[in-house]
């Protein structure tokens, strides 16, 4: 290629200043786009890849099989890495971590809240190979007080690194810090604020510490050289058999374990029910992905549009080349230096853009997305879209024109008419096919999350506050606390119990009376002020009684469990665990947990001592206007009673709506997609617009000294675009009907996929585009026609 | 050097055929300056575009040094109007974005003349033309003849054979025609083929000879 190209193109792109630069911020915007996908499926693919002997890092993956499901976990009992090493051979070591949890320590006087808290086996750093800077990595964990920090929570909570040997409080417990963490990367699933070692779990009593409950952590084995996952599966099923599977025969459940490498965990596909909170759906990736490629492919639609629209100016000088002997490669090279430094340009505003932008997308995306660091990947990346970009776009805009005879370029009988603005159009459909599936998708995901935060749960979520505690709570000073909260004038009802109710409560092994194998049913231990304080209603029987030890082995079902039991009348027909449970009443089905999913079957308990759960979050129903004031002497209240343990009060459906945070994060991204896409098309229509006035000018002066009027005029231009993006609406409907159908699937409540929000889509679409062309169909139709006809 | 025999240009509508050139003979011999004259639909354009490679006849045969030129594949034809002839236009055609110097240029950028000698050959034209002050230029800056000027360098730059010239000075004050005029003269007493389509009588007499179109058919066929 010649310079002489570029200084042409740059001359070509001055000199069509409109297109450069409805071109320029489309591509940019594309690039941007696309740029960020980039680096967002690489940092998503970089999960746990970096550990020097990551092939033989494998976690463990529990599976609980019971009559009527199986649930999968990653996160495994506390005694299956140890007995696992200990009995199959093959194994070199194993480490276990626990999930992370937000804890709150004092340190001195002052409470913090440290969000990632961990406990781990003592050979955790020199597991996993993670950085310290003070400690030994052998000693740092190995023994039940000792407490590592990263550099960054020791400044939070001391302002200092120096910290070795100073004391931390977290459960009443004092912890010893032993050693300073590097802060661990971002791209991996045991990121840690705060590591405490399991020797404490072992010692205490809170915990349960057998097969077959708690599962609490994610268990990793480190494989001996040679030694394949599958050599250790096949020798699974037998060390489980003996462990728990042979005392469980008669229950119908089984555990199982499959192992999984440690760099597969972080992308999942959905079939571990409970995993790493820092795990991200395939699913989620590809849609994002496709979403951006779509914008890349809105911006490029658009410099087609506006080259082929351009094309009759650029026609006669192609022709004219040609005669002097270019040859078809030539002129294609003429305009491929054209989109290059288009392209270039865009990029480097592209990136530009992205950088600004970034923190905002990173919080929509909840991801942690940088760029700078190690940006080689991607900058060979963006040469690489530019230069495909450019070749696509060039061979795209130009493969007509440069076959064009050129005789008839210059005799100015090639068509104007002709295929060449049939395709615009046809290009214009499919921009605005995209944009109303976008707009569709928009419609649908919000309406989604509002039926989801409106739905009916069969309880009152309004006018509750909850306050949630780490630990359980001692007995008898909750029930001060309780008599407390019920002096005060604005509180109407309070009501202990075990979890938080609509966040999803615990399950556990029953055995219903008349059948032979147990089940899993969700339980909640709570009291008799239950009932009244989330307004949930008694359909059968009768309520615990006041005096809680008079209702010992009482439990209240819901009408889920009434009809999984299959009793006619449940009263005082009985669930076994660890001794009979008597039905006493039934009560209707309400939603214990996300709407995600349906009404599971239930079982209510007013004696939180039966499995050794306690209470941990007091409900209170209030009637005030006053809420400030209310909460303020709730705290005074607590204080009086716990003055070690921190206030943590939230509104419980605020509480509810935290259900649905990712879901808004996927309405926020695709709302935000959908603007941006709608505005590259728009772009694209208005260069356009402004093309085919300009062509029909003289027509058009022509028609008004025959006697049109201006609105004859324009909607003689305006109709054209309007059928196309008819046709752009018929073809969009169907694939949004079928991709958001599939979408609704996730859900067990989910909206009506109502006509009219195609049909409005199609109008707001319709009403953009004709905006968009009125702009300059009322400039033309408005002009005088002795001027448009002057140039003849 | 030029050989047309029986060449018939028509186009087909539903019921009839519409002859444009027909039966037309024609030898050209080197360094002759031929003008070919006629009322305007004769045909006059399109045999120059036939003869130019841009147009096909539509039955008829058409050798260049005594080998068939018809049915050229598009590289072929490529490769005669880089090398072989040059063209001259009415509308100048020259390409706006471009300077003077840059227009003149081009053909050799297609040729694949190296940097350096394009720079001493582009100059030289300037030169001859008198143009040198106005090489960086953009045509809309020159007059009509400037331009048409610059056209000329152009098609000659490559030093074709052939110089083809449609209506070089239609658009033109008659001086400023005049002034084109004697440039071909003078470019093919230096030994170059000219053909040039005109209507006016005056600047036909120009060439040595002199053709007249009518209908299609070659009424009239002069050598001065």
């Amino acid at each position: 290629m010649n310079t002489t190209f570029f200084k042409l193109a740059f001359r070509s792109i001055l000199k069509n200043r409109l297109n450069s630069i409805i071109n320029i911020v489309g591509f940019s915007l594309g690039i941007a786009a696309c740029l960020f996908i980039f680096l967002f499926v690489k940092h998503e693919t970089s999960f746990d890849t970096f550990y020097p002997n990551c092939d033989r890092l494998y976690r463990l993956v529990g599976t609980f099989n019971s009559k009527d499901n199986t649930d999968l976990s990653g996160f495994t009992w506390f005694p299956a890495a140890p007995d696992i090493k200990k009995e199959i051979p093959g194994i070199d070591a194993y480490c276990r971590v626990t999930g992370e949890n937000t804890a709150k320590c004092f340190a001195g006087k002052h409470l913090f809240e440290i969000d990632k808290f961990r406990f781990a086996d003592e050979n955790f750093f020199p597991f996993f190979h993670f950085k310290l800077i003070t400690g030994n990595p052998e000693t740092i964990l190995n023994s039940a007080e000792k407490i590592v920090l990263t550099g960054q929570t020791a400044l939070k909570l001391f302002g200092s690194t120096d910290v070795i040997g100073k004391e931390l409080m977290y459960q009443h417990q004092l912890f010893t810090i032993s050693g300073i963490a590097a802060n661990p990367p971002a791209n991996t699933q045991i990121s840690f604020d705060a590591l405490a070692s399991v020797k404490y779990i072992e010692q205490s009593d809170n915990f349960w510490k057998g097969w077959g409950g708690g599962i609490t952590f994610l268990s990793y084995l480190q494989l001996a050289e040679n030694v394949s996952p599958q050599q250790v599966e096949k020798a699974l099923p037998d060390l489980l058999n003996r462990k728990v599977n042979e005392k469980w025969k008669d229950s119908g459940s089984s555990l199982s374990i499959a192992l999984q490498n440690i760099s597969k965990v972080h992308l999942a596909d959905g079939t571990i029910q409970y995993d790493c909170s820092s795990n991200r759906n395939k699913k989620s990736i590809y849609i994002i992905a496709c979403i951006s490629l779509l914008i890349l492919i809105l911006a490029i639609v658009n410099y087609i549009i506006l080259y082929t629209a351009q094309k009759n100016t650029k026609s006669k000088d192609i022709g004219v080349l040609k005669i002097h002997g270019a040859g078809k490669y030539g002129l294609m090279a003429q305009t491929y230096a054209e989109v290059l430094i288009v392209s270039a340009f865009s990029s480097a505003l592209g990136i530009l853009l992205l950088a600004l932008s970034l923190p905002f997308l990173n919080s929509q995306l909840q991801t942690t997305v940088v760029i700078g660091t190690n940006m080689f990947p991607a900058l060979g990346f963006i040469v690489l879209t530019i230069l495909l970009l450019s070749a696509v776009v060039t061979f795209f805009s130009t493969r007509k024109i440069v076959s064009l005879k050129p005789i008839e370029v210059l005799k100015n009988k090639a068509s104007i008419n002709g295929s060449g603005t049939f395709e615009n159009y046809l290009l214009v459909s499919f921009q605005f096919t995209i944009v109303i599936l976008l707009l569709i998708s928009g419609f649908i995901v919000s309406r989604q999350n509002s039926f989801l935060l409106n739905q009916e749960l069969g309880f009152n979520k309004e006018n509750i506050l909850t306050i949630e505690s780490d630990e359980e709570f001692l007995h008898q000073e909750l029930f001060d606390f309780k008599q407390d909260l019920q002096r005060l004038a604005a509180v109407r009802s309070v009501s202990l119990s075990s979890q938080t109710v609509g966040k999803g409560l615990t399950q556990n092994g029953y055995r219903i009376e008349g059948q032979q194998e147990s089940s899993m049913i969700n339980v909640v231990y709570t009291d008799a002020d239950f009932l009244n304080c989330f307004d949930v209603h008694l359909v059968e029987g009768r309520n615990f009684s006041l005096n809680s030890s008079l209702d010992k082995d009482a439990i209240l079902i819901n009408q889920q469990l009434k009809k999984k039991a299959g009793w006619d009348d449940p009263l005082n027909k009985t669930i076994n665990r660890n001794g009979k449970l008597k039905v006493i009443g039934v009560v209707n089905d309400f939603n214990f947990a996300s709407l995600e999913n349906s009404v599971q079957p239930l079982l209510i308990m007013s004696n939180p001592g039966w499995d050794g759960w306690g209470y941990s979050t007091v409900n209170i129903r209030f009637q005030t206007s006053n809420v400030q004031g209310l909460i303020s002497q709730i705290n005074q209240l607590w204080k009086d009673r716990f003055p070690e343990t921190p206030f943590k009060v939230s509104f419980l459906d605020d509480v509810l709506a935290s259900n649905y945070n990712s879901l808004k994060a996927q309405q926020r991204t695709i709302n935000f997609f959908s603007l941006l896409g709608t505005f590259i098309a728009v772009l694209g229509l208005f260069g356009l617009s402004v093309f085919t006035t300009k062509r029909r000018i003289k027509e058009i002066g022509i028609r008004k000294v025959n006697g049109a009027t201006i609105s004859e005029v324009m909607a003689m231009l305006n109709r054209d675009f309007v059928k196309w993006v008819a046709i752009a609406f018929v073809i969009a409907t169907p694939i949004a009907y079928y991709a958001m159908n599939k979408w609704l699937e996730n859900f067990a409540y989910k909206t009506e996929l109502s006509w009219w929000i195609f049909v409005l889509a199609g109008f707001l679409a319709l009403g953009i585009a004709l905006l968009t062309v009125s702009w300059q169909s009322w400039k033309a139709a408005t002009r005088n026609p002795v001027e448009a006809l002057r140039y003849e | 050097m030029i050989q047309l025999n029986n060449i018939d240009k028509y186009y087909d509508s539903k019921y009839q055929r519409t002859f444009v050139l027909k039966a037309v003979n024609l030898e050209v011999k080197e360094g002759e300056f031929l003008s070919i004259m006629g009322p305007s639909g004769s045909g006059k354009s399109t045999l120059l575009n036939i003869i130019g490679l841009l147009d096909a006849p539509s039955a008829g045969e058409y050798s260049l040094y005594e080998k068939s030129v018809l049915d050229l594949k598009e590289k072929a034809k490529v490769d005669y109007h880089r090398n072989f002839m040059g063209f001259i236009f009415q509308a100048y055609h020259l390409i706006e974005e471009m300077t003077v110097y840059e227009n003149i240029e081009t053909p050799l950028i297609y040729k694949g003349v190296k940097s350096r000698d394009r720079q001493a050959m582009v100059a030289d034209l300037l030169d001859r033309f008198n143009m040198v002050a106005k090489k960086d230029l953009f045509p809309p800056q020159l007059s009509g003849g400037q331009q048409q000027l610059v056209g000329i360098a152009r098609a000659i730059i490559g030093k074709p054979k052939l110089l083809l010239a449609d209506e070089p000075t239609g658009n033109l004050h008659s001086s400023q025609g005049e002034m084109i005029m004697e440039t071909l003269r003078d470019l093919n007493n230096e030994g170059m083929t000219i053909i040039q389509v005109t209507h006016n009588e005056k600047f036909a007499g120009y060439g040595k000879r002199i053709i007249r179109l009518e209908d299609g058919i070659v009424r009239n066929d002069v050598k001065s």
